[in-house]
């Protein structure tokens, strides 16, 4: 459990001091909050790949706080409670605490290779891209290496449920992990090579692939179904409700039946879509290489509307209740009435927006490429 | 960089400096030499110069991502840019999947001889080069050349280069690698092609050459063809496989995944999950699939017509028949230069040898006979027509074949350049198609007596390829105009020289180019490429042109583009169209004999020859009839998409902004020198126009010196007119040695101005005027001079070499100084300066030539400064720069052949190639001397040079030296005294 507010007043400037170690060094938060409302413990929050959250929010929103990381920001910032967690495009990772955006250390591979990481309580699970014993499993409490293990070359991400890690790997194998001992219990195997994130509900996992086959296994990876598209796919699937949405590089946004694949809708769309979209209510929202936001009735998959900004859909959305968070190329992140598209909000940056954001507690993330993260107040009570 | 074909896109400059050495090297050069009061360096004081004759006065269009740089001449053309820059902004970004964060600059040319005055590089730009994309500041150089849709070709294949280049720059930033070799040049080239224009008739016929010639280069080894315009079609070939097999994204991925090794074998490797020797093995074999079942439907060129030409490049016949013989004349680059010959018509067999008539590339009269782009023709008084740049325009000339002579030539006023001129059947007119100043394209007919020009189209659509019908009513030509013309297609049309006006001739969505009437007017034969590959179509006209009008559309607005009406004609079974070649790579240029055979050219083997095809109308009988091409009568005519309105855009004149193009910092240590350290600065505008070099050196070796060691050196150079003016001043100070000086030490600080006017791309003349205060002290001997030295030099150089792969091989080079030095303050010094530098090649055979350089250099006066020689440039076997003296000649005979042409080595983890090892048998005699020559040293042997990395040349030579003491008897081979042992010397460098 998180026992940080015994460390509360010289906890925070030990930690600036502490080394890491993933291999080398220590790194050490024992101050982790359970409550799910503080954690976004994985790529797009839940196993489901949600990102959806309950909020409301207040525009314009307030600048909480802005810092440099010492190098590229990678896709995925998670939250642990009262910290934000990333990694970098060449093999480190760094952390702030949340409130004030004070530096709780850097870990730094020496890999030179693109790390991710998420959470499972009480580890940390970061993943580099390649290398041996790329996948990490680090005790928090114990601050300690608890295993490592080598599992392949991953462009992806990995998903945490329950007690397993699931990894779908550039070769073509699904792997599941167990996160107590970071052995690989089971293996499924693909002809094509897997570029995107799996999700999982309901003990169904889904994953596209470069050749744009969807596919879907059980809890104990075998097969039960694929579903094709135009083109390669390398966004992660969002499961809603016996549902999956996912759209392709064809240019076309899918929903498909979770446990027979069949397709119960598609709207082709003008641009490619590479990211994965965002659910909430009756609403699905996603961008593409056309400059534009589309929102989709679920069921039906109509446009219910479109917000065109100046270049590409540089990320995955965020939702909330009543709002649209997205990130663009042309170094601008928009907040967007989630019902009729209107901008309430904008943040221009000095670098592309291309980390999808997060929000927890009542903070809002997302990062640019100027290696900067922001941090901004939903609500100002 | 292309060689042969036509439009080559480059991406980066991959040229050899010391081969194409521009005016813009000369003034550098100058003032490099004049800084360092050095006599000049005998590698570099050559080189062929770059002409801007035109003074464009430049403006720029600002819309949403672009600057783009353009004269008024061109604007509706460079609005057409505009837009099409726009669009493809938009498609380039989808596909990577990024965008460029800086505006990018495009700098448009409204014809290729405008572009070949570009200073934006500092480089001659052969006419191959389609466009280039440059680092230095973001630069895409795009010219027009009358064709809208291969401009638009070449504008996206730049922009993938743009993409490209910001796409790979962020992801080394965003993984913090810093030395890294980027993606292989076949990967981009063959990317910016696939992106720009897919799979195009012209890649079609290199690959199919190459899978079924067997002369296909795996990946594993393409960077034995690097850099080669087969390279740049494999590498379409590889993205048009890699996209139709594993997808488009792929492509993306491999980009994306550069971070992950040096080795790009290695990042095939993690993208497609196979090594590169089995995607290798995929890829070809997916070619040989695809291209062997040809064979069965489509033959070589050379197994089913006679082969007339073997060697080099052969293209662009034209029939000639004098009195009983029959004779074909072609341009050539068989000798390197393009030539135009003469050749009997014989049998394949015999083989014949073909005559120069018109020797190109070497005087200002032929600078270019545009090998791949315009053709030929002869009338029946044997009088040869074609076009020729010369200086800066084209000029249309006329040979008499019998006399061997040019009687005619013809510069027009409005016309840059010009294309394919025929004969009317009298002779008395001319056509062919003209490139305006503004970039505009249209056919034009010359009255050879009255000298009038006639200009018979004026609007933005190109037409090109004009031939008379035997009867002078009809202009059968070639022309984007017709409804698919948008797409980048050329269809067939009449123009009626009585009535004038334009009918359709074919429609369709293919390309239909170079028609030729048949002697009795009863075909027109014309190149197609309806079946993915050019060959020649027949459509019979059976001797008469009967047209069908058609009603007149009721939006006549459509037609707004368009100088004539429109009428169906030969649109029908009456005027049966037929397939007649079934080559399976390209064929071009048919040229009708009189005995209806037909002639034309033929790719096979990378190479184009002329062949005959015997009794081609016979085979025009049985080759199956087509299906006629049919008339959408609601097409309408088309119309150039323009900026102009939309959007946000703003014009303004253009005013040069600076800024930076190279910074770097240098420290060095010298055993005898001491540590250095300084920078180096150029800035230039955008159009390259304007250039200013700052540098700044210490040579202090303790801190009392650090103030009097500064060594600073500005200069400005205006390349923006004709004449090339550079104006600077100096401080140098600080310790120098020379074996003739010893120890000095030696302030100059002052001022030159220098300047470069060339007379023709091949000759120039130059002058330069230095003055400065010079405080020299010879340590060795305690003495200290002061003066206010005065340096005039002029000179006149010439260079119409043509280089090999280690030096020339052909041609003159040229470079004749005169100077004076002098102490206008104190008289102390007092010079004169003579430099003869000549050198002519002899070429004995195609790779084998005789160098002669006849050589001296003299500096007559009061402290005349000495020059060095010895060494591998010039006296070899002696050590570099070992003799000196105020004056020194020398005499070379070398003997240059290939030694091996190609060798490979291959390890484990990649591969060297090495291509064009050469040899040399040389004779060397010369020496250096001050007052009087008592001796002469030389040496003779044999050497090798070898070229690396495309820059540098090995030399290794071995030999022995000799003396010769008694100069009276220099005939007498006893006299001579020679070494017993012998020398080797290994140093780099060009052949003389």
């Amino acid at each position: 459990m998180i026992r940080l507010n015994k460390f509360k007043y010289f906890a925070y400037p030990m930690l600036v001091c502490i080394s890491v170690q993933f291999g080398c060094s220590k790194f050490r938060l024992k101050s982790v909050s359970g409550s799910a409302e503080g954690i976004w413990p994985q790529l797009y929050k839940t196993a489901a790949r949600s990102s959806c959250d309950t909020l409301t929010c207040s525009f314009p929103l307030k600048a909480q706080w802005q810092n440099r990381a010492s190098s590229a920001i990678g896709p995925t910032i998670i939250a642990l409670d009262h910290y934000v967690l990333f990694g970098t495009l060449d093999g480190s990772l760094e952390g702030y605490t949340l409130e004030k955006g004070e530096s709780i250390g850097k870990i730094n591979i020496r890999s030179k290779v693109p790390i991710t990481c998420a959470y499972l309580e009480p580890y940390l699970i970061a993943l580099r891209r390649t290398g041996k014993g790329n996948l990490i499993c680090y005790d928090l409490h114990q601050a300690e290496t608890r295993w490592s293990a080598s599992v392949g070359i991953i462009f992806g991400e990995p998903l945490i449920h329950d007690s397993w890690i699931f990894l779908a790997a550039a070769d073509g194998r699904i792997l599941r992990v167990r996160t107590a001992d970071g052995q690989i219990s089971r293996r499924a195997r693909s002809q094509a090579r897997f570029l995107a994130s799996p999700a999982l509900l309901n003990d169904v996992l889904v994953v596209g692939d470069d050749q744009g086959v969807v596919s879907a296994f059980d809890a104990s990876l075998e097969p039960l179904w694929q579903f094709e598209t135009g083109a390669s796919i390398r966004a992660t699937p969002v499961l809603d409700e016996g549902r999956i949405y996912i759209g392709s590089t064809d240019g076309v946004f899918y929903c498909l039946d979770l446990l027979s694949g069949e397709s119960l809708w598609q709207t082709p769309v003008e641009g490619r879509i590479f990211h994965t979209a965002a659910v909430c209510d009756e609403k699905i929202v996603f961008g593409a290489t056309d400059h534009t936001v589309y929102c989709l009735d679920r069921r039906s998959g109509k446009i219910q509307w479109t917000f065109k900004s100046k270049s590409v859909i540089g990320t995955s959305p965020v939702l909330t209740k009543d709002t649209a968070f997205i990130g663009s190329l042309d170094k601008t992140f928009y907040a967007l009435d989630l019902n009729t598209g209107a901008q309430k909000w904008k943040f221009t940056a000095k670098g592309r927006i291309r980390s999808n954001p997060i929000i927890t507690h009542n903070y809002l993330l997302f990062a640019a490429e100027n290696d900067y993260v922001y941090c901004f107040k939903l609500n100002a009570w | 960089m292309k060689k042969y074909l036509p439009k080559m896109r480059i991406m980066k400059v991959r040229h050899d400096i010391f081969r194409i050495l521009s005016r813009f090297n000369a003034v550098a050069v100058t003032v490099v030499c004049l800084l360092a009061a050095q006599s000049a360096l005998g590698q570099f004081y050559f080189g062929r110069n770059k002409v801007i004759y035109n003074h464009f006065e430049w403006h720029v269009l600002q819309t949403e991502h672009f600057d783009i740089y353009f004269y008024p001449q061109m604007r509706a053309l460079a609005e057409i840019g505009a837009s099409y820059a726009e669009e493809s902004y938009l498609v380039l970004e989808a596909k990577f999947n990024h965008n460029v964060s800086q505006r990018i600059p495009l700098i448009f040319y409204a014809t290729h001889s405008h572009f070949q005055e570009t200073n934006t590089l500092p480089y001659l730009i052969p006419e191959g080069v389609g466009g280039f994309f440059e680092f230095l500041k973001g630069r895409v150089v795009v010219p027009a050349d009358g064709s809208v849709s291969d401009f638009k070709h070449v504008l996206r294949h730049e922009l993938v280069h743009v993409f490209t280049y910001a796409k790979i720059q962020r992801i080394m930033k965003d993984h913090r690698i810093l030395n890294h070799p980027g993606l292989p040049l076949w990967f981009t080239e063959g990317i910016a092609e696939y992106w720009s224009s897919g799979w195009d008739t012209q890649a079609e016929m290199v690959i199919r050459d190459a899978v079924i010639n067997d002369y296909l280069f795996p990946l594993e080894r393409i960077y034995e063809i690097e850099g080669s315009f087969l390279m740049y079609k494999e590498g379409q070939a590889v993205m048009k496989y890699i996209a139709e097999t594993y997808g488009e994204d792929k492509i993306l991925q491999l980009m994306e995944n550069i971070w992950m090794s040096n080795q790009f074998s290695e990042i095939i490797k993690y993208t497609f999950g196979i090594d590169l020797k089995e995607f290798d093995q995929r890829w070809i074999y997916a070619l040989k699939k695809d291209k062997y079942p040809l064979l069965a439907d489509y033959d070589a060129a050379g197994r089913v017509s006679d082969k007339i030409t073997r060697k080099g490049f052969n293209i662009k016949p034209a029939y000639y028949q004098q009195a009983d013989s029959q004779q074909i004349v072609f341009i050539s680059n068989r000798t390197g230069y393009s030539n135009i010959y003469l050749a009997p018509l014989l049998d394949e067999d015999d083989n014949p040898e073909a005559e120069i008539l018109v020797a190109g590339e070497r005087t200002s009269d032929f600078e270019s006979l545009h090998l791949l782009n315009s053709n030929l023709d002869v009338n029946a008084n044997g009088e040869l027509v074609f076009v020729a740049k010369s200086g800066e325009k084209d000029v249309l000339y006329i040979y008499n074949i019998k006399k061997r002579a040019v009687v005619e030539q013809h510069l027009f006023d409005d016309l840059v350049s010009m294309y394919s001129p025929q004969w009317s059947p009298d002779g008395r007119h001319i056509t062919f198609a003209g490139l305006a100043f503004s970039g505009r394209r249209d056919i034009y007919i010359f009255h050879r007596q009255s000298k009038q020009l006639l200009r018979l189209m004026d609007d933005a659509y190109d037409d090109r390829d004009p031939s008379f019908s035997p009867d002078g009513r009809w202009l059968a030509f070639s022309s984007d105009r017709g409804a698919f013309g948008k797409d980048g297609y050329y269809n067939l049309f009449l123009y009626d020289c009585i009535d004038n006006r334009i009918f359709y001739l074919t429609h369709g969505a293919f390309s239909d180019q170079m028609p030729k009437w048949s002697f009795d007017g009863e075909y027109i034969a014309f190149v197609s490429d309806r079946d993915g590959i050019n060959n020649i179509w027949v459509l019979q006209t059976n001797g008469t042109m009967a047209l069908q009008p058609l009603p007149q559309p009721s939006d006549s607005s459509q037609f707004s583009y368009l100088s004539s009406s429109y009428f169906a004609t030969a649109l029908s079974e009456h005027y049966p169209l037929r397939q007649v070649t079934f080559f399976i790579t390209g064929v071009s240029d048919p040229e009708w004999t009189n005995e209806g055979d037909l002639l034309f050219s033929a790719f096979e083997n990378f190479s184009f020859n002329i062949h005959r095809f015997n009794d081609f109308t016979e085979e025009i009988k049985i080759a199956p009839v087509a299906e006629n091409d049919t008339l959408d009568h609601t097409h309408s005519s088309w119309a150039f998409k323009t900026i102009d309105g939309k959007g946000s855009t703003k014009q303004f004149k253009y005013r040069p902004k600076f800024s930076l193009d190279i910074a770097q910092s240098q420290i060095t240590q010298d055993p005898i020198f001491g540590t250095s350290g300084g920078a180096q600065l150029v800035v230039s505008d955008m159009l390259g126009n304007y250039q200013y070099y700052f540098l700044l050196y210490n040579n202090a070796r303790t801190r009392d010196e650090f103030l009097s060691s500064f060594n600073v050196a500005v200069s400005r150079v205006d390349l923006s007119r004709r004449t090339n003016i550079a104006v600077g001043a100096y401080h140098f100070a600080g310790r120098y040695y020379n074996r003739y000086d010893y120890w000095f030490w030696e302030r100059r600080y002052g001022g030159y101005t220098a300047l470069s006017y060339p007379l023709s791309k091949f000759t120039r003349v130059e002058a330069s005027l230095n003055v400065r205060h010079s405080d020299k002290e010879w340590y060795y001997t305690s003495y200290r001079r002061k003066a206010m030295l005065v340096s005039n030099f002029f000179s006149f150089v010439r260079d119409n070499s043509l280089w090999g792969p280690t030096g020339p091989l052909d041609g003159t080079r040229i470079n004749i100084t005169l100077g004076n030095t002098l102490d206008i303050a104190h008289a102390r010094v007092n010079f004169a300066t003579v430099i003869f530098d000549y050198r002519r090649y002899f070429r004995l055979s195609n790779p084998v030539a005789h160098a002669v350089r006849l050589w001296t250099q003299i500096n007559e006066g009061k402290e005349a400064t000495p020059f060095f020689m010895g060494g591998s440039w010039d006296l070899r076997g002696y050590r570099l720069w070992r003799l000196w003296g105020t004056k020194l000649a020398l005499v070379s005979n070398e003997l240059r052949f290939p030694f091996i042409d190609r060798f490979s080595l291959k390890f484990p983890f990649g591969g060297l190639a090495f291509s064009s090892i050469r040899g040399a048998v040389f004779l060397d005699v010369g020496n250096a001397w001050d007052d009087e020559l008592e001796n002469m040293l030389g040496s003779m042997g044999f050497g090798i040079r070898f070229r690396f990395g495309g820059m540098l040349v090995l030399r290794f030579d071995v030999g022995r030296k000799f003396e010769l003491t008694d100069l009276n008897h220099f005939y007498d081979y006893q006299k001579y005294d020679v070494d017993d042992k012998w020398f080797t010397q290994f140093f780099f460098g060009w052949d003389f």
